[in-house]
């Protein structure tokens, strides 16, 4: 079979003991950067690159991807041990992980998210080697009216994302589309900025995380007296138990599935299928009430999906040379600064990147879980840290990731001032993640819709004219319309038990 | 006037300001959308959904889980949380004065002291270790350029 | 009492240490005797960071000193301009503009005039060109602006976004040759270069070294190479000015610029480099195979440049009417 051919062709190339050292060490600094708040792969990228010039292309290539798979790793470790997600992706994690950390179930949660991670990924890069080129023409088909859809969709999964009340996870989603609205839109006007220039852009990602999700829990845990403890350091087991495994096996199964095709679609794609993941599973489980208080599927499905989704980013940027995310445009700079033209042709021109590259993925992977579960005992010593001393190191990485995303001081004011929202938040029944998910989709909601109407001149049948955009939307449709079906049973189910 | 009527009654009026400046953004048409469409599109639904809050507020019921009352468990709790918040502020506008090592420096000792409570000893130990710590490994080793203080440092 | 002592003497030592720290940067007696910072007005991974590190590493070694590539952007790229143009004028701050430089100073209230900034040197011309899927109906220009001609509104131009290079370029053609198209705008080149893919647009305007990967996989056909001669890289393309219309469409030149006021030696020094970097076979190696022109052109002609570009997009910006909106 040729793709076994290739493959092993492919695994010659990355298994050179440069390969596999500079591989080695792209996971290593990705994991790093990634526990780092703030500071991303796509920087840290664009930083590193000069230090890959002197190293053949496929080198440079190999050790890159190994920055953004161990950031993906990484970013869940922070979500889960001080709910801080690392990436985007990452802050469904927070939800379950850092519930199951505060109980002292951090070893197994970090343990299910490495395994998960590993074994979705893997997955992943297989789907890759078989089926790339099909996929890719797949993705090509969605056009702004199949992205709006799928945005929707986005938008409707909110309601399973909180467990409290619907009305405010969807009044707090809306609250996230007016931040996600703040900046210029697409057809040049400045919204809601005030006159600063730094908010030109929109409203960076990174501040809002680290407030809304680092400094509002800080703030909310100094009520208490500081020397006291957060996380109840009986630990109870380092790595996943049993029960755990059978909890989590069809999540993660789901979950590689469900990341690996959204991965390709352009837009923050791995942060949605995180989210669709945990809202399938939460509707799949017996005991949904388990959500929100430290279900392991919560933490298995999502980072499974985010991990196998980062083997679909790659499938258009490998086949066709068009990134779909900020990182992958780094890489694709990458490789024309290497003198690899990026393209349809990558394939058949320069066959030992694409294969070296997918066969470093595999090993790259397996280095990140080998890597990852010894920390997983250090980083369970680093909760019994006393707060007191914790939480003003928590809060100087969240300084430095917000400062450092945009060079802007201005960033730091919206930090803070989202920690404070998001401490009122936590007094009031509100959630942080809705918001976030929201504020994310935004631009890609608004910029979908209108460029489709313009495409319609105006017509407003297009999204339903269009087969995929039309199915999608009819999914939509039909979660909404269960929800609130099974909100009128509740209630007619409690008004029975009342009488 | 209890915490929910107070959120629901903060979110309508957020709604409206949203839906009246929106209306400074040119519509546009159909055709061609303008700015201002999406943000009046979701103004009014951010409102509708506030005034049911608003009224769930007003018949007495809470809606969904919200914090236990009262608002502050702990007695100190307010002051505690007042202290962070005032570091917080203080850290962010002594950076571009005295610079990140300094700052960070000041920032950590503040903490240390008066909310972590240790002694000065320790409080001005730990911030120096995490000063230097910190400039070695952000400004020097991965070269993060920190804000560029009044001397132009 | 003795407490008090002990702590003031402990804060006294914790200040010294920190500004011993901090003091390296007073003493500046050597050019470059820190990192000079290139500001970059976009997202790391696109052409300015490409260009910025396709002549780092011989610029360093001509220059004697290091380079610290600043990814600012935002705002179209009036935030890093803006940056720049208010910089501390040492010459450790050095920004790459491009005709959006100019464009801004129409299309937003926050652009910079470029009056307001001193050139350096021009390291690099792309040109723009014209592209279809290869599938498309029309084989070359003529063909599809006749069609365009017919069919007013039919035919849906992507471009990179409302007021930048690329959309100015559509309505450049709109204006000399009278058509009327459809203009779908994207965030940025790469996704248009996508839809037109996915055929969800008939045709889009984009940086040549952009769209190549694509002429050579067999997907796209370019229909006319907006530069004053044929492109090297594509031989067999037309350009504007041997289908009877006016060299309108807006590529992309790259000229490094910094805050007025630099002084004259600094000045020398840094242009210097840039010559000697852009000179070296590597780079011009790099941009031949993207379809970039390695044009130089001084801070003697630079100005007069400018004042050139100028003219033209505003011409332009006058056609389409464009206003800035706060």
């Amino acid at each position: 079979m040729e793709i076994l051919q290739n493959i092993l062709t492919g695994f010659g190339i990355a298994v050179t003991p440069v390969n596999l050292g500079l591989c080695l060490v792209g996971c290593f600094v990705g994991t790093l950067i990634g526990v780092l708040p703030g500071i991303g792969p796509a920087a840290t990228i664009a930083l590193l690159l000069p230090v890959t010039f002197k190293l053949p292309p496929a080198t440079a290539i190999i050790m890159l991807s190994g920055i953004f798979y161990g950031a993906m790793y990484g970013g869940s470790t922070t979500a889960i041990l001080v709910n801080i997600p690392g990436e985007a992706a990452s802050a469904i994690t927070c939800i379950d992980g850092y519930q199951m950390a505060r109980r002292g179930r951090a070893g197994p949660a970090l343990g299910m998210a490495a395994f998960g991670s590993f074994m979705a990924g893997t997955f992943g890069v297989f789907l890759l080697m078989l089926i790339a080129p099909p996929v890719a023409e797949l993705a090509l088909k969605f056009g702004p009216p199949e992205i709006f859809a799928v945005m929707v969709l986005g938008l409707t999964i909110l309601s399973y994302l909180s467990s409290g009340s619907l009305i405010k996870a969807f009044t707090i989603a809306i609250v996230g589309l007016f931040v996600g609205m703040i900046g210029i839109d697409i057809a040049g006007i400045y919204r809601f900025t005030f006159g600063i220039p730094d908010f030109f852009d929109g409203i960076g990602l990174v501040p809002v995380l680290m407030g809304l999700f680092g400094v509002a829990e800080v703030l909310l845990n100094l009520e208490q007296i500081v020397t006291r403890q957060v996380f109840d350091t009986g630990i109870k087991g380092l790595l996943p138990n049993g029960e755990d495994w059978k909890r989590s096996a069809m999540p993660i199964l789901r979950g590689s599935f469900i990341g690996f095709f959204m991965g390709v679609i352009p837009g923050p794609s791995n942060t949605i299928s995180s989210f669709v993941s945990y809202a399938m599973e939460k509707r799949l489980s017996k005991t949904p009430e388990r959500f929100g208080k430290g279900a392991i599927e919560g933490v298995a499905g999502p980072e499974s999906a985010n991990n196998s989704a980062c083997a679909g980013n790659f499938i258009p940027v490998l086949t066709l040379g068009i990134p779909t995310s900020a990182v992958m445009a780094v890489i694709v700079g990458a490789l024309i600064i290497h003198g690899v033209t990026p393209g349809p042709l990558l394939i058949k021109n320069n066959p030992d990147i694409f294969w070296g590259t997918i066969a470093s993925m595999y090993l790259g992977n397996f280095m990140l879980l080998i890597l990852n579960l010894p920390l997983i005992g250090i980083w369970v010593r680093v909760l019994k840290v006393p707060y007191g001393i914790l939480f003003p190191l928590i809060l100087l990485f969240c300084f430095v990731g917000a400062y450092a995303n945009n060079n802007s001081l201005a960033e730091l004011n919206v930090m803070i001032f989202f920690g404070l929202v998001g401490y009122l938040m936590k007094k009031t029944g509100f959630e942080p993640a809705p918001l976030v998910m929201a504020y994310i989709l935004c631009p890609f909601l608004e910029e979908a819709f209108r460029q489709s109407l313009i495409k319609s001149h105006g017509d407003f049948s297009i999204f339903i004219k269009r087969p995929i955009s039309a199915a999608i939307l009819a999914m939509a449709a039909g979660i909404i319309v269960l929800n609130v079906f099974s909100g009128v049973k509740k209630r007619r189910k409690s008004l029975l038990e009342k009488i | 006037m209890n915490r929910e009527k107070i959120t629901g009654i903060f979110l309508l009026g957020l709604g409206l300001a949203v839906f009246l400046k929106s209306l400074t953004y040119p519509l546009g048409t159909l055709r061609r959308p303008g700015g201002g469409l999406f943000p009046l599109i979701a103004s009014v639904l951010l409102m509708g959904l506030s005034a049911l809050l608003t009224l769930q507020a007003f018949r007495g019921k809470e809606v969904g889980k919200s914090s236990p009352s009262p608002f502050f468990p702990e007695k100190e709790a307010p002051r505690r949380v007042f202290l962070g918040f005032a570091g917080l502020i203080g850290y962010r506008y002594l950076l571009p004065v005295i610079g990140f090592a300094p700052s960070t420096g000041v920032f950590i000792f503040f903490l240390s002291r008066f909310l972590g409570k240790y002694s000065w000893a320790i409080s001005i130990f730990f911030a120096v270790l995490t000063a230097v710590a910190g400039y070695y490994l952000f400004e020097v080793w991965l070269k993060i350029p920190m804000p560029r203080t009044l001397f132009g440092i | 009492m003795k407490n008090r002592k002990q702590r003031v003497m402990m804060v006294a030592v914790w200040v010294t240490l920190s500004l011993l720290l901090t003091a390296n940067g007073f003493a500046q007696e050597k050019f470059p005797s820190r990192p000079v910072q290139f500001i970059i007005p976009w997202a790391a991974g696109g052409g300015g960071t490409v260009n910025a590190q396709a002549l780092q590493s011989h610029f360093e070694k001509a220059i004697g000193g290091s380079i610290q590539i600043v990814n600012k952007p935002g705002g179209g790229g009036t935030i890093a301009w803006n940056y720049v143009a208010n910089a501390v004028p040492d010459g450790y701050t050095v920004g790459v503009t491009n005709q959006s430089f100019i464009l801004t100073q129409y299309t937003t209230r926050t652009g910079v005039s470029f009056k307001k900034v001193d050139p350096i040197i021009m390291v690099i011309d792309m040109p723009a060109a014209l592209a279809v899927k290869t599938d498309a109906p029309w084989k070359n220009f003529k063909e599809y602006i006749s069609y365009a001609k017919a069919n007013p509104g039919k035919v849906q131009m992507g471009n990179s976004g409302l007021g930048a290079n690329y959309h100015v370029s559509a309505l450049g053609i709109e204006m000399v040759t009278g058509v009327k198209l459809t203009h779908v705008p994207f965030k940025g080149a790469g996704p248009s270069i996508t839809a037109l893919m996915g055929g969800h647009v008939d045709s889009l305007v984009a940086e040549l070294p952009t769209l190549l990967p694509y002429v050579e996989g067999k997907k796209f056909r370019l229909l006319v190479v907006g530069s004053p001669e044929r492109n090297p890289a594509v031989p067999d393309v037309s350009i504007m000015k041997e289908e009877g219309y006016e060299q309108i469409l807006i590529g992309a030149w790259y000229v490094w610029s910094v805050p007025k006021g630099v002084p004259k030696e600094r000045f020398q020094k840094l242009h210097d480099a840039f010559k000697v970097a852009m000179e070296t076979p590597e780079y011009r190696e790099l941009y031949r195979k993207l379809g970039g022109v390695a044009r130089y052109m001084g801070p003697q002609e630079l100005p007069a440049f400018y004042e050139q570009e100028d003219r033209k997009l505003k011409r332009l910006i006058d056609y389409s009417g464009f206003k800035p909106i706060e």
